[in-house]
């Protein structure tokens, strides 16, 4: 009996869950587009020089790596760009900073052709979706002010050029085809199918893609930033396949397929075979990646910034710009895993301890006896040292981030941004006090730009 | 952010913030006037209020002001006006084309920026008084002259004369009573003198402030040095009202001896103004020393001038008679 109240329990919250993750999706929905997706421009002479846009309001859908992103897009009257920046965005500061002005400096003077990145535009290293993602948004918004000074009938379809953005096949044919493998090698206990999978998310989710799941995940969801299926389904395969898995078998994600978890096995393998003895562990400390999570969590919900969070060993490894902290910190991790074995795993991870909290929301898990892990009597003053160590650098590393937040926040604008993001929310709202008290703004004279 | 370059004060102005003035605002990565065609205060005056007494004599003015100014003086008698925000005063639509409209339908020969200052609607004086031209109505700019040279300088071809507060011959006097400075107006003064475009200017003589005989001779000199004794100077008396209703109105024998220090320096025109029956009113002919022109207030009881020239003794008078 009391197994199935826990089963009627665990269903029911999967469904509350389930349906207020639906509903606050359903939140984070683009608002209604405005009536002024563009704007049109004049001279001093009141004679039509051109058109802006911003490419958020003109092609709200369109979502780059980490969300939502904003380009200000300046056309002379023939539609050809003139200007391009970037004025907000979500994508990984570190990739975007020093490449974006060179990236959209691409854009200027070009009009009315197709864009296609690797031929006529190149992207940004290391930040592909992100290039493939304005490249999309600076074109579609072209085309849509093309569409809607040329045509007559605006809403006529027979000139309508679509540009939808080509989904990729492959990365969503691995990513599934990553959890059937590890299902598999967890259901026949098989060591070579799990290797199998294993190395391969080392190199198509850590190195090639740098797709893996983290609490960082977790940031970009609670700020309602989620990326455009499209350009990055791996995202939603993972987390959907996780989810599934740990609701109704296994920690598949933890037990076969993240990408660090294939470092430390390596190492762990070496060690084997190397002959070295590992360090005894102190298990009590295992609850420590509890803590990690909450303070992880808490730490985002003041600074609402994922870079503060950035300490995640997979995250520095694959996709981060480790500040010197995050790489003494990832070395003494990937150290320590020569001789304890899944040293992060099992006391620093939070992602773990959170996939370990889901993992009570599992339907098919009968309630297991207490396990009594024999806790050998050796000394554990090494152990506690390496702890104490990690501890102190992860510390060390967040404290690193939050210090750098501001810092990294200006830099990810490009220059004069703050100005244009104030200017767009507030000169609306200003000009339309000033027209309800019958006042019209008229161009001045004798000024200049700061 | 933008940098105002109109005025000394050169703003610099944030995003959907104005500048000192309050009539110009950055929008839109622009800096744009919010008094274009909007006039707050729209009259017929007797040229002679301005005051300008040798500048079309006789005729009336169409003039016409927004809300705003640059400086903020503590004795301003437009206050309501000139220390408001666009918003805060009853203003009327008039484009261009229609104040000179106006102007031509109430047989004014000129048109007069006044009340608050032309430099704060700068961008409206210089249409009207670009269209006035091509109209044949003047243009006359009553001013504090606070103002940078490359804007003077490119309105002068539309100006017709040009009346210049010249409040005081202290940096400290106009920084404390008007929080601007004293240099740009000397400037603007001697760029308008040197450009031949007629020239008055009014001193307001402030009890405790700077009603001294220091004063008067440091500016009447400076007036020698630099324009000439030709500029006529008047010399106003002063009403308690805005920030100084503390202070007791200008005595007469103020004024009285200010005017005979003025024309003791050498200066020939040398009036008072608003005080009736005082022959500071008067315009006297510096060669034969007659009555050219009798006022009393801003009426004309005699005028003696024949094309400019005295009618008893043939001198040239300088100033724009027809």
């Amino acid at each position: 009996m009391y197994y199935k109240k826990l089963l009627l329990l665990k269903v029911l919250i999967i469904g509350l869950l389930t349906g207020l993750t639906i509903f606050y999706f359903h939140l984070q929905q683009p608002k209604t587009q405005s009536n002024t997706i563009f704007t049109k421009l004049f001279d001093s002479q009141n004679h039509p020089s051109g058109f802006k846009f911003y490419t958020d309001e003109i092609n709200p859908k369109i979502l780059g790596y980490g969300g939502k992103f904003r380009i200000l897009v300046t056309l002379d009257s023939d539609l050809k760009i003139t200007e391009a920046q970037l004025i907000e965005h979500h994508e990984t500061a570190a990739y975007i900073n020093e490449r974006i002005e060179k990236f959209l400096y691409q854009f200027i003077g070009k009009s009315g052709e197709h864009f296609k990145i690797g031929q006529n535009i190149d992207a940004m290293t290391r930040a592909t979706i992100s290039s493939k993602a304005f490249t999309s948004s600076i074109e579609q918004g072209i085309e849509k002010i093309r569409q809607i000074i040329s045509d007559r009938h605006y809403f006529s379809k027979k000139n309508t050029k679509k540009i939808v953005p080509v989904t990729n096949y492959f990365d969503q044919i691995i990513p599934f085809l990553l959890f059937m493998l590890a299902i598999l090698a967890m259901l026949n206990a098989n060591q070579i199918l799990r290797w199998i999978t294993l190395l391969t998310s080392l190199i198509y989710l850590g190195i090639i893609k740098s797709s893996m799941l983290s609490i960082i995940t977790l940031g970009n969801i609670s700020l309602g930033q989620t990326p455009d299926y499209n350009l990055n389904p791996i995202w939603y395969i993972l987390m959907t396949l996780n989810l599934l898995t740990l609701i109704l078998f296994k920690n598949v994600y933890c037990a076969s397929i993240c990408p660090f978890l294939a470092v430390q096995d390596i190492a762990n393998t070496i060690r084997q075979k190397l002959h070295f003895s590992s360090i005894p562990m102190n298990n009590k400390l295992r609850i420590t990646k509890y803590f990690v999570l909450g303070i992880a969590l808490l730490l985002f919900i003041i600074y609402r910034n994922t870079d503060a969070i950035i300490f995640e060993p997979y995250v520095l490894l694959f996709s981060g710009n480790p500040s010197v902290y995050g790489l003494i910190l990832l070395i003494i991790l990937i150290a320590t895993s020569f001789f304890i074995y899944r040293f992060w795993c099992k006391f620093f991870c939070p992602w773990g301890a959170l996939q370990k909290l889901i993992y009570k929301l599992n339907l098919f898990t009968v309630p297991a006896p207490k396990s009594t892990i024999e806790e050998k009597n050796d000394s554990k003053k090494i152990f506690l040292t390496l702890y104490i160590i990690t501890i102190v650098f992860i510390i060390l590393t967040i404290a690193f981030n939050i210090t750098n937040l501001k810092k990294s926040t200006i830099s990810a604008h490009s220059p004069g941004t703050n100005v244009l993001m104030t200017e767009k929310n507030e000169s609306d709202k200003i000009k339309k006090e000033l027209e309800a008290k019958g006042i019209r703004p008229v161009s001045a004279k004798y000024w200049e730009k700061l | 952010m933008i940098k105002c370059d109109l005025c000394p004060r050169h703003c610099q102005i944030a995003p959907g913030k104005r500048g000192n003035c309050g009539v110009r605002i950055n929008l839109d990565g622009e800096l744009k006037t919010l008094v274009y065609g909007k006039p707050c205060a729209v009259h017929v005056d007797p040229i002679e209020k301005k005051p300008l007494f040798h500048f079309l004599p006789g005729s009336k003015a169409f003039s016409i002001a927004t809300a705003g100014c640059n400086l903020h003086c503590k004795y301003c008698q437009n206050w309501e006006i000139s220390q408001r925000l666009p918003e805060d005063v009853e203003s009327i639509d008039m484009p261009p084309q229609k104040v000179v409209d106006e102007a031509l339908r109430t047989e004014c020969k000129s048109i007069a920026y006044t009340y608050s200052d032309p430099i704060i609607f700068y961008e409206y004086t210089y249409d009207i008084s670009k269209l006035a031209k091509q109209h044949n109505v003047r243009n006359v700019l009553i001013t504090a002259g606070w103002i940078e040279q490359q804007a003077l300088i490119d309105l002068l071809p539309y100006t017709d004369a040009i009346k210049i507060d010249f409040k005081g011959i202290t940096e400290e006097f106009y920084q404390k009573m008007s929080e601007a400075t004293l240099q740009p107006v000397l400037d603007a003064i001697k760029t308008i003198h040197k450009n031949n475009t007629w020239l008055e200017l009014v001193n307001l003589v402030v009890p405790t402030w700077n009603d001294s005989d220091a004063d008067i001779e440091k500016l009447c000199s400076w007036i020698l040095d630099n324009v000439g004794p030709n500029t006529p100077l008047h010399f106003s008396k002063f009403w308690p009202i805005h920030k100084l209703e503390n202070l007791p109105p200008t005595p007469v024998a103020t004024l009285t001896r200010a005017w005979e220090i003025a024309k003791n320096k050498g200066l020939n025109f040398v009036y008072i103004g608003n005080v009736p029956g005082h022959p500071g009113n008067n315009t006297y002919c510096p060669q034969c020393k007659k009555i050219a022109i009798k006022r009393e207030g801003y009426e004309i009881l005699e005028y003696n001038l024949d094309n400019g020239t005295c009618k008893f003794c043939a001198n040239k008078i300088p100033g724009i008679w027809e």
